[in-house]
């Protein structure tokens, strides 16, 4: 009987000391995680200090940071989850949230400050680094603002979950006070970070020169004709041919005039592609087609005429067929680096991926196609130069 | 007579001279850019997406190869006829040919590693990697356009094609092989990356958006409708706390589908999407109004109240307060979120400034007026002990 009472008062003993251990221990876990959470804070508050921004080292250190803030991010979330009523607060836990509202002020202003020195940096740098490091800050400050948010949103659970408010009352008070100022300061440096970057977001439409990029395309029709209209003779054939190449080679000019705009636009602006453009660059493409294909007649008929051509009509006439050649091949190339530049500056490529993809293979294949006869006209010409050693 | 004949020698070495070191110098630029090609390639070779940093290591070598490519434009520039070609020459246009044929493979190569972690990185890391490689593709192609321009250029100014011919027909046919090659690979970097690129117009969610503006205002007219006695306050609460959670949850909902959309697509702002952020974010502030009342008017009539029906009413406020904060906070997220990866953030960039200025006065008030009802709970809490 003895033995049962004792057993009944050491099993009760047990259960009070657990009793009475265990708010203790939640209350202390809170506290640990909260502190855990201060630590990480101020770790990436440090990371965010000690990053300076200059144009070769802009999209490393923000990508890097921003990991950093989503990782911060999902610890709060991980120890938000793990709350659970009844909660007792204590002033650790109290002390680590008001060093949490803190830390994430002190994070939204460093962020503030790097918008500042990428404001400053846009003055020196290239279009590319710049739009990397705006969406690179965008980001940052979403993450810090997701923080702050969280952190707010934990305390507000901490109090919900609480059952000793009453006795905590001042010291929340304080706590909450420190909150709202510290929220609202946080906040108002988000926004001057996310205006700052939205005024450094430049972007040039392609539709304001798709009327350039259709005359071009009129114009290279025209030439293409008049090319092809050209009936070589072997005693005219040296004149001709010098007149096609002065028209290819200011067509040449022409295209290079017209693109030169628009390729400075990519080194300082961002692009926004319409459809219409897209076209534009695929018409572009299969004018030079056009060309080219004169150009292979050009071949057909010089082979056809050499036999009876004088040496110094012929060794004019490849001169000029050369010439040509190398005019058109660099237009074909200007035209295709156009697209090129133009698609790694686009800021919509999600939105015309599928036009994109139809213009890049109709341009790639026609600037084949013009490479081609390309090197049939320098083959033409240089086994002509050894056949009659021009 | 003595002098013509030592005018015409030292006009004959003149030429002999002039024409020397011209070539010498065209022989020696050349070999001078394969160099740097080699050492660019190697670069490039050895850049791997996994080890991270992708993006300034690809930065970095955008911004070498633009100054290779200033370089080659240079030897372009001073190309001037007549210039006599060796087989070395050709050699090194050859094996630039080649070389640039090799880093385009480089680039398609990298082009898969990126698509390879698409699923595990977030759509900004692998974006800012994204953008570098289509300007590797279009640095590499215009490396390859300049070299074969010249080739062609130094093919018109060559006087001595005939004694070359068979040499320069190799070289002119590698070339044109390799840009072939070149080209194709270019473009298989930029297939890989347009794939990679997926937008989401944001009207997609207006629907959704739409519905929990209503709610939200529904809810606001209910607020407003409440008045609280000492008998009943806690169910009248309560009954707004359903209400309130309801829509809280449709928020959250809508908040979770968005940012998970964004981790694999860039947004297209719609007008409406901004108004109707900036228009949840004024009837925020008008529940937080409403929640503050509350706490003044259960603060005044605390002492005619039951004490179990007093502490049910201030859990239920404490929990209002939570949630409604953590709606208001969801939808300022929104914003942020959206305007990250937006396409058309150039264009919107006015109306986006205006709907942040809007919603930063309201979260101010918002926070403002939750502090004041929590403030006011926990004095209540407090003096009654509950």
């Amino acid at each position: 009987m003895n033995a049962l009472i004792r057993n009944g008062l050491l099993t009760a003993l047990v259960t009070l000391v657990l009793l009475s251990l265990q708010p203790r221990t939640a209350q202390a876990a809170l506290a640990d995680d909260l502190q855990n959470l201060v630590i990480q804070a101020r770790d990436l508050d440090s990371q965010l200090a000690v990053i300076s921004l200059d144009a070769d080292t802009v999209c490393g250190p923000l990508v890097q940071a921003n990991q950093a803030a989503r990782d911060l991010v999902n610890s709060i979330a991980l120890v938000d989850a793990s709350l659970a009523a009844p909660l007792q607060i204590d002033a650790d836990s109290l002390s680590a949230l008001d060093e949490l509202f803190t830390v994430g002020l002190s994070l939204a202003d460093e962020g503030l400050r790097l918008s500042v020195d990428l404001q400053a940096l846009s003055q020196v740098s290239q279009a590319i680094t710049i739009k990397d490091g705006i969406t690179a800050m965008l980001q940052l400050s979403d993450d810090i603002g997701t923080m702050a948010d969280r952190i707010g949103e934990m305390a507000d659970k901490i109090l919900v979950m609480a059952d000793n408010i009453g006795l905590m009352a001042d010291r929340i008070l304080a706590t909450q006070e420190i909150q709202n100022q510290n929220v609202l300061l946080t906040q108002q440096s988000i926004l001057q970070t996310q205006t700052n970057m939205l005024t450094l977001v430049s972007v040039v439409e392609t539709s304001t020169s798709d009327l350039s990029f259709d005359k071009l395309v009129i114009d290279g029709q025209l030439l293409a004709a008049r090319m092809a209209a050209v009936l070589l003779n072997p005693w005219t054939m040296a004149k001709q041919l010098k007149t096609v190449a002065t028209d290819v080679h200011n067509f040449l000019n022409e295209v290079t005039t017209t693109l030169a705009p628009v390729m400075e636009q990519t080194t300082t602006s961002t692009m926004y592609i319409n459809q219409t453009s897209l076209t534009s660059l695929a018409n572009m493409s299969i004018m030079l087609t056009a060309l080219s294909t004169a150009v292979d007649g050009y071949v057909i008929a010089i082979n056809g005429l050499k036999a009876i051509t004088s040496a110094t009509t012929l060794a004019d006439s490849l001169k000029s067929m050369l010439q040509m050649s190398a005019d058109i091949g660099v237009m074909a190339n200007r035209i295709l680096e156009m697209g090129d530049q133009i698609l790694a500056m686009a800021d919509n490529i999600g939105m015309e991926a599928e036009q994109i993809l139809v213009t890049q293979e109709v341009q790639s294949a026609n600037v084949a196609t013009v490479q081609a006869s390309i090197l049939a006209a320098q083959e033409m010409a240089i086994n002509i130069i050894v056949a009659r050693k021009l | 007579m003595r002098i013509k004949i030592l005018a015409a020698l030292i006009l004959a070495a003149a030429i002999t001279f002039s024409a020397l070191p011209a070539r010498a110098s065209l022989t020696s630029d050349l070999q001078s850019l394969l160099a740097q090609g080699t050492a660019l390639n190697t670069e490039l070779s050895t850049i791997t997406v996994g080890d991270g940093n992708t993006c300034t290591k690809l930065g970095t070598l955008n911004t070498s190869i633009e100054d290779y490519l200033a370089g080659i434009e240079m030897v372009y520039s001073q190309l001037a006829a007549p210039l006599t070609l060796t087989a070395d020459d050709l050699t090194s246009l050859d094996d630039l040919s080649n070389l640039t044929q090799n880093m385009s493979a480089e680039a398609v190569r990298l082009s898969w590693e990126l698509r390879s972690i698409e699923s595990a990185a977030e759509l900004f890391e692998y974006r800012s990697a994204l953008s570098a490689m289509l300007r590797l593709a279009d640095d590499i192609g215009t490396m390859a356009n300049r070299i074969l321009e010249m080739a062609d250029r130094i093919l018109a100014m060559a006087d001595n094609i005939g004694a070359m011919a068979n040499r320069i027909l190799l070289t002119q046919q590698l070339q044109n092989a390799n840009v072939a090659l070149t080209q194709a690979s270019i473009l298989t970097t930029q297939l890989n990356m347009v794939v990679l690129s997926d937008s989401l117009s944001s009207i997609a969610y207006n629907l959704t958006l739409g519905m929990v503006v209503t709610d939200a205002t529904n809810l606001a007219d209910e607020m407003g409708m409440v008045s609280l006695t000492s008998d009943h306050m806690a169910a009248e609460l309560s009954r707004i706390e359903t209400l309130t959670t309801a829509l809280l949850t449709g928020t959250v909902d809508l908040y979770t589908w968005m940012s998970r959309e964004s981790q694999s697509a860039s947004h297209v702002i719609n007008g409406d999407t901004l108004t109707m952020l900036g228009d949840l974010s004024t009837i925020h502030r008008t529940l937080a109004a409403a929640l503050e009342t509350y706490a003044v008017t259960i603060n005044q009539i605390a002492f005619l109240t039951q004490t179990p029906i007093l502490a049910d009413a201030s859990a239920s406020m404490l929990r209002l307060i939570a949630d409604i904060g953590q709606m208001s906070n969801r939808i300022m997220e929104m914003t942020d979120k959206i305007i990250v990866m937006a396409d058309n953030i150039g264009l919107m960039s006015d109306r986006i400034v205006e709907t942040q200025q809007l919603q930063q006065t309201n979260i101010e008030l918002t926070e403002s007026s939750l502090l004041t009802a929590q403030n006011v709970t926990i004095t209540v809490i407090n003096n009654f002990g509950l």
